[in-house]
């Protein structure tokens, strides 16, 4: 299974959504999505699933037109989509059956879920004695409760495409984790997964293929191991017992940050971190920490949509 | 299946039903509209009887100081009271002249304590005229005077049908309007042909009004709900997640299939609890004929309904719901915010108000020119004024199921039509969010969908 996303363009008026994305999945695994807040990333999402038009491009899934009616897709919108007035099982027992479940499948896998995303209390309230039991509804929960049931509502039906837009924005920490941890089960599973998300260290966790965008354009993409290799190990983080206050930095290297957790510098080349090493054993300098590596996809990020440079 | 434009279209009906059955506001609606129907035989004949022509307090008199009296007969025609045996009046002696002299009220201004003077004419409108007089000091108190003018008019018309020798009931149906029908005597046998002369009664133009208002609070009722799930869809972005999983024209129809379930189950449960409010108002007033009461429950309004009329009239509610319900959805896909939704119905409401005007003026001519003029088919026929006219038309018997089936034909073409068109604005407006549409664009739209579909089929069969 496959999926290849060609020159995928929308506009809007005159304001371009998107621009002639590109990207493929050839593998079960996780494709980010990145871009700062408007570059185009639901926009893309919605046109591969075909709930919005695309001006040009195709969408195919196995080497055909993809069609989300005819394929087990998952979807978690960045927008939480729910019905404020109607029971949290009513909606989620309908979206089964929209998925072509039956009644005894979809109460299994809604039990299932509940479990795991620790929502059971509110899909499954407790009888008390001499009192009525009433269905909870999504107006009745925080946002983070109804991104959980929105997660339920997407992972019903054990899609073989997943597409998680934003999954983890607004999450406290606990649930983040939570999520965090279904995602990776989906990896285990084999899925194909597509997730747009601004949290870097989470992009990094999972994903070994990106795409940045910027401004509806594709600011940089591939994988992720290839880009930042691209840059060179160009970050070093040093830390001394006796601090580095009286030593300066070599040519060839800017100071960055200076944190209890180390110097942060950028190099411009592995051979002047060397030298630099070098340099303070001769200054009989006790290095409790020395790490050179690529810059972060946080620090990528930045520089291709924040117009910050790194130095290659 | 699945390529199908109703995919889904089954689980979205069993959601939409299942949830505005559960909901507060069809709870609501149903207890108020049974509870009206439930109490409409026992109001109206409580109105009968505090406002109807019984209504009148009218003390029972059982001992009469009456005399004599004097009747002046001003009918025109010998007459000769015949008093009822158990009548308190029946030893009064009356004298009866045609002296127009005024010598009668003479009389009446003669100190005689038990007499009365009686004037008797005779009102095309009215019937029989009694007026009554006595004298300033008579002690013939003044309930006696009516109760007695009143009695000596029922002798007087008992006197005549005695001479004439029909009864009471003989007389009644004498009193009724003349009605003609035109038939044309065929090969095959009779074929009957409806006066165009008929004019509505009273009692119809009422049962029309009432019957057309009924059909105009459903017809309502369920486009604003049709639309206001369409705007909370997308309004709370749920929409996004149902597309995945169904086509707009699904989601659609489904809604607007199950406005017409919840309308046949309201109207079903009024006319359920309106048979059962008239079976226990016969119950209880058997005999009585006081009011309004008789009038409705006699009424010969409901004579001419038959099986075959009610099917074609429940039909045609369920086809004049679809089409406004499809209406209404198209208003309510064009927002984006369920606040908008008030702005976005106003050509809606204004649309349907118009047209159900223009029924009601239909029904006003009715009464003064009858039925099967050409307005009254253009109204049959055009499906914005025949959704709430068609069912009253032809269960109050203005026309017959012939032309009430070629009416209805006509609005569920129409419907299927709106249906059409409107899934294609409705998936315009999701699909082409932000972009202002333009009728060229949806026909454009529509092409394309058929030429995608054809190529989907294509590479399917491949």
């Amino acid at each position: 299974m496959s999926l290849e996303v060609v020159h995928l363009s929308k506009k809007y008026g005159d304001k371009t959504a998107v621009e002639d994305l590109s990207f493929s999945l050839n593998n079960p695994g996780v494709y980010a999505l990145l871009g700062t807040n408007g570059a185009g990333k639901s926009t893309s999402i919605r046109m591969i699933l075909g709930i919005l038009e695309k001006d040009s491009g195709s969408v195919l899934w196995n080497g055909r037109e993809l069609d989300p009616h005819k394929i087990n897709v998952g979807y978690l919108a960045e927008e939480r989509g729910l019905y404020p007035k109607y029971s949290l099982m009513d909606q989620l027992m309908y979206f089964a059956a929209l998925k072509g479940m039956t009644p005894q499948e979809a109460k299994e896998r809604i039990e299932l879920l509940a479990d795991k995303l620790e929502v059971r209390e509110y899909l499954f309230p407790e009888k008390k004695v001499g009192k009525r039991v009433k269905d909870m509804t999504a107006d009745q929960l925080s946002k983070g409760n109804q991104q959980k049931i929105q997660l339920m509502a997407a992972l019903l039906s054990d899609p073989e495409l997943l597409i998680l837009d934003e999954p983890l924005s607004g999450l406290d920490p606990v649930n983040t984790d939570l999520f965090r941890s279904i995602i990776h089960k989906e990896i285990d599973k084999g899925k194909y997964i597509i997730l747009s998300s601004h949290q870097m260290a989470v992009i990094e966790e999972f994903c070994e293929d990106i795409t940045i965008l910027n401004k509806g354009k594709v600011a940089a993409g591939g994988n992720l191991n290839e880009i930042k290799k691209s840059y060179g190990r160009i970050n070093l983080i040093v830390k001394c017992d006796e601090g580095l206050s009286d030593v300066e930095a070599d040519p060839g290297m800017t100071v960055i940050s200076d944190t209890p957790d180390g110097v942060h510098f950028r190099v411009q080349t592995e051979a002047v971190a060397q030298n630099y090493l070098g340099k303070l054993a001769s200054l009989g300098k006790t290095v409790v920490r020395f790490e050179l590596r690529e810059p972060s996809l946080h620090e990528i990020f930045v520089e291709k949509v924040g117009g910050h440079e790194i130095e290659e | 299946m699945k390529n199908n434009d109703y995919y889904g279209l089954g689980r979205v009906i069993s959601f939409e039903l299942k949830s505005r059955l559960k909901s507060r506001t069809f709870k609501i609606v149903m207890t108020i509209v049974c509870l009206i129907s439930l109490c409409s035989m026992p109001g109206l004949y409580l109105f009968g009887l505090l406002f109807g022509d019984g209504a009148d307090d009218v003390p029972v008199i059982e001992e009469t100081v009456i005399e004599r009296a004097a009747l002046f007969n001003g009918m025109g025609i010998e007459i000769d009271p015949v008093f009822d045996k158990e009548s308190i009046y029946r030893n009064v002696e009356v004298d009866i002249t045609e002296d127009e002299d005024g010598s009668l009220f003479e009389k009446a201004s003669v100190s005689e304590d038990v007499a009365l003077s009686l004037w008797a004419s005779y009102d095309d409108r009215d019937g029989i005229v009694m007026k009554v007089a006595a004298s300033d000091d008579s002690i013939i108190s003044e309930e006696e005077r009516e109760d007695f003018a009143s009695c000596l008019g029922e002798a007087i018309r008992q006197g005549l049908l005695d001479k004439s020798g029909i009864t009471e009931s003989q007389a009644m149906k004498l009193g009724e309007d003349i009605e003609v029908d035109v038939l044309k005597v065929t090969a095959d046998g009779l074929e009957e042909a409806y006066s165009d002369t008929d004019r509505v009664s009273m009692d119809e133009y009422m049962g029309f009004l009432f019957a057309m208002m009924f059909i105009f609070m459903f017809v309502n009722m369920s486009g604003s709900s049709v639309a206001g799930s369409v705007a909370s869809e997308k309004s709370s972005r749920v929409i996004e997640y149902l597309l995945v999983n169904a086509r707009p024209l699904a989601l659609l129809a489904g809604k607007i299939v199950s406005a017409i379930v919840i309308c046949v189950i309201q109207i079903s449960g009024m006319l359920a609890c309106g048979f059962v409010s008239q079976l226990l108002l016969g119950m209880v007033t058997a005999g009585s004929s006081s009011g309004a009461a008789a009038d409705i429950v006699a009424s010969g309004l409901w004579a001419g309904i038959t099986i075959p009329k009610l099917i074609i009239s429940v039909l045609a509610v369920a086809a004049g719901v679809a089409f406004y319900s499809i209406i209404a959805g198209v208003s309510g896909a064009s927002v984006s915010k369920i606040d908008e939704l008030g702005e976005s119905m106003k050509i809606y409401s204004a649309m349907s108000v118009i047209f159900v005007y223009v029924d009601m003026a239909l029904c006003i001519s009715m009464l003064a020119v009858g039925s099967g003029s050409i307005f009254m088919y253009i109204c049959l026929f055009v499906p914005f004024t025949g959704a709430f006219i068609i069912p009253v038309l032809l269960l109050l018997g203005y026309v017959s199921e012939l032309p009430a089936i070629i009416a209805l034909l006509i609005l569920i073409a129409a419907a299927y039509l709106a249906l059409k068109m409107a899934a294609l604005v409705y998936e315009a407006m999701i699909l082409f969010q932000g972009n202002r549409l333009k009728i060229g664009d949806i026909v454009k739209l529509a092409k394309l969908r058929d030429s995608g579909r054809n190529s989907r089929r294509g590479a399917d069969k491949a």
